[in-house]
């Protein structure tokens, strides 16, 4: 199986031949290397270069508060959140399978969709439709778990549409505007 | 403690009226909350010989104190309104199940006057004070006004709710920014929003209105002036049913994110022996003034000169009260259900002693590094710390659902040491061997801030994460050094999932290694078409 791996700002091409019996022939970056996993479930031993690593490793179904919020969806790949040695990794995984045609580097153009992260009240709309904003910048105020939260643009450009209204309920991934 | 009155003994010459009268046995208590402030209390009764009950909202019915209650009643859906906050459903259960008293933990009900009645009035010891007491306690303007006859110091402050955004215009005006609006019902920085200028008043009223409504059902409002370059410092007192009182040192709570406490520590840095006595004593004197009985804590703000200033009692055991625990060796828990059952106080303020340091880091299913936004899931994997000076509470148990509808509070991780430096070692030891998989939690926060310059210098106030955040998210933002095999997890573990046959209609699946033999070939035509 073939992979592109991104953690943060690196990137990895990952080569997964299996073995059978948890073994693994793996080539990362044009170095060959042979790997075992012991353990069953989400936390398990990955023996590498005969030193084991502690890892837990579990997909992220792009839920609400997941990593996958916020991306456009033709260009969104698995996410892993994995920890090694108890510190957390974001891996993002993309599969040559799922990735046809695109560019193997997910640019931030074409619209942006964001989606409330959980179920909540829409307390106050910052900006209007129309308006310009700056990636980071406060767009609508949800009200969940008693505490107001802003959700912010994704990147720069403009808000072609916004959804809701203040004082609407949402269910966590509803739509809840635009940037392009 | 003892486990009995004893009236011939008169400390302090106080006067005393027939205690057993008071004494109230209690053989079964009902523990109106969840979590792991549940299980805490749910303990302190086994310890005691006293059977506990839970009641539990249908997304709670797996959990750790469901499962170790002597019964467990069910009391509506998961909202908290028709659950944790429904008293008819409560008291219902506790009738059911036979109580004689209730523990409402933190939180919920548990500064609810109208809950407290409600319990005495259906006959059941209510583990926490007298619902007078905390009527007044909860009243944060009505206490301001009693302390400052008491000469308790106090902030500057409105000494009434404000009806409008006129009346706070008018106070900040004449006191100056910043101000702070505080929900009048509230606590638990709920509520709360710091002013700055009069400009951005009535947002701020109209968002802390909302809040306070949403929290405790009251949207009173009133204001304060706000200090910067202060500590957060309160003090935990026990009093009795026959007027003794002892204080039991304070504790440190000035590491908050917008008025929440992350990290509380015991004792504080800031006071010398002297200043401890002062605070305590002053501490006594508001628990006098209110005729306050059980637990509770009375709350300080710090000046920079080391001068102390009477915020709020807070009518409750707090989240924080295991470090309390730590370093004088009191079960605050314990404490409470003997001063409910009508025990005369057992430790006297001459002998009680702290002893060491204890610092607490909560853990909570929030993601540090994008804002401290909620984080709920499926609890994948789990390990809990263990060890020297080492105390986890928490109910978490693996494949637990994080659900929005609760508190994001999942465990608390607190670390005891003879001294400041080794409960700090011990709590990084400790944090590293913490494993939380499938939610995103705090623990990357809290690694960065125990290797913090200023936090380790104890340099604390509570502006203090406001500024360290920034240069706490870069440490915790870095890619770590092992994006490698992290790669190579996800890699492995993604292999796998294609390769797990799956089942047909029929019962019959592919065989992995033929799915896998079709896809190779699939995945090198698409990477030559991406190439081309």
């Amino acid at each position: 199986m073939r992979y592109v791996a991104r953690v943060g700002e690196r990137e990895f091409r990952i080569e997964v031949a299996p073995r059978g019996g948890g073994r693994f022939t793996i080539s990362l970056d044009g170095k060959t290397r042979e790997i075992e996993r012991r353990g069953d479930g989400v936390l398990h031993l990955l023996s590498i270069d005969g030193g084991a690593r502690e890892v837990t490793v579990v997909r992220d179904t792009g839920g609400p508060g997941g990593a996958g919020n916020g991306r456009p969806a033709a260009q969104r790949e698995a996410v892993y959140c994995v920890t090694v040695a108890g510190r957390p990794y974001d891996v993002r995984l993309l599969d040559p399978l799922r990735c046809q045609g695109a560019a193997a580097r997910p640019a931030v153009e074409g619209p942006i969709e964001v989606r409330a992260i959980m179920p909540g009240k829409i307390a106050a709309l910052l900006m209007g439709e129309g308006q310009a904003v700056r990636s980071g910048q406060g767009v609508i105020v949800v009200e969940a778990m008693k505490m107001e939260n802003e959700l912010a643009a994704p990147k720069d450009g403009r808000i072609t549409r916004i959804r809701v209204r203040p004082g609407d309920t949402v269910e966590a991934g509803a739509a809840l505007f635009t940037v392009e | 403690m003892k486990t009995r009155p004893r009236p011939t003994r008169k400390p302090n010459g106080a006067k005393r009226s027939a205690p057993r009268a008071r004494v109230r046995p209690i053989s079964r208590v009902l523990i109106a909350n969840r979590g792991e402030i549940a299980l805490r209390v749910l303990r302190a009764c086994r310890e005691m010989g006293i059977s506990p009950v839970v009641v539990y909202s249908e997304a709670d019915r797996d959990s750790l104190p469901v499962r170790l209650a002597d019964a467990a009643l069910c009391i509506g859906p998961a909202p908290v309104r028709s659950s944790y906050l429904d008293v008819d459903a409560i008291l219902r259960a506790a009738h059911e199940a036979r109580a004689d008293a209730v523990h409402p933990g933190y939180g919920f009900l548990s500064e609810n006057p109208g809950f407290a009645q409600a319990c005495e009035d259906a006959s059941l010891t209510f583990i926490g004070p007298p619902p007078g007491a905390m009527r007044l306690a909860g009243d944060k303007v009505e206490a301001r006004r009693l302390m400052e006859r008491r000469g308790v110091p106090v902030i500057p402050g409105l000494l009434e709710r404000a009806s409008d955004v006129a009346a706070i215009a008018a106070f900040g005006r004449t006191n100056g920014y910043p101000i702070i609006l505080k929900a009048a019902a509230g606590g638990g920085g709920k509520g709360m929003r710091v002013v700055r200028a009069e400009a951005d008043l009535e947002a701020a009223l109209r968002a802390a209105r909302s809040e306070a409504k949403a929290s405790f059902g009251d949207d009173g409002i009133y204001a304060e002036k706000f200090m910067d370059n202060v500590r957060h410092v309160e003090v935990q007192i026990l009093a009795d049913a026959y007027g003794h009182a002892v204080h039991l040192g304070e504790r440190e709570c000035s590491v908050q994110r917008r008025h929440q406490k992350l990290v509380e520590e015991a004792p504080s840095v800031a006071l010398r022996p002297a200043d401890r006595e002062r605070i305590g004593e002053m501490a006594l004197e508001v628990v006098r003034a209110c005729g306050y009985r059980n637990a509770g804590t009375i709350e300080f703000l710090l000046d920079a000169q080391g001068r102390p200033y009477f915020m709020e009692v807070n009518a409750r055991i707090q989240v924080e009260h295991p470090v309390t625990e730590m370093v004088t060796g009191v079960d605050l828990v314990r404490a409470q259900i003997e001063i409910a059952r009508g025990d005369e106080l057992g430790p006297r303020q001459d002998r009680l002693q702290s002893r060491g340091w204890a610092i607490e880091c909560r853990v909570l299913a929030e993601d540090s590094a994008n804002g401290f936004r909620p984080s709920p899931g499926r609890v994948a994997a789990l390990r809990l710390p263990a060890g020297p000076g080492i105390r986890v509470d928490t109910a978490l148990q693996p494949g637990d659902e994080i659900s929005l509808h609760y508190d994001a509070l999942i465990a608390k991780l607190i670390a005891w040491g003879p001294d400041r430096m080794q409960a700090i070692a011990r709590m990084r030891r400790a944090l590293d061997e913490f494993l939380i998989a499938g939610i995103r939690t705090t623990l990357p926060f809290d690694r960065a801030l125990m290797a913090d310059t200023d936090f380790v210098a104890g340099r604390l106030d509570i502006g203090f994460l406001d500024r360290a955040l920034p240069r706490l998210s870069a440490a915790f933002r870095e890619v770590g050094p092992e994006a490698e095999v992290a790669a190579i997890a996800a890699a492995v573990r993604a292999t796998e999932e294609v390769l797990r046959p799956v089942p047909q209609e029929n019962g019959v699946g592919l065989s992995p290694w033929v799915t896998a033999g079709r896809r190779a070939q699939m995945e090198t035509r698409a990477l030559r078409r991406t190439q081309a």
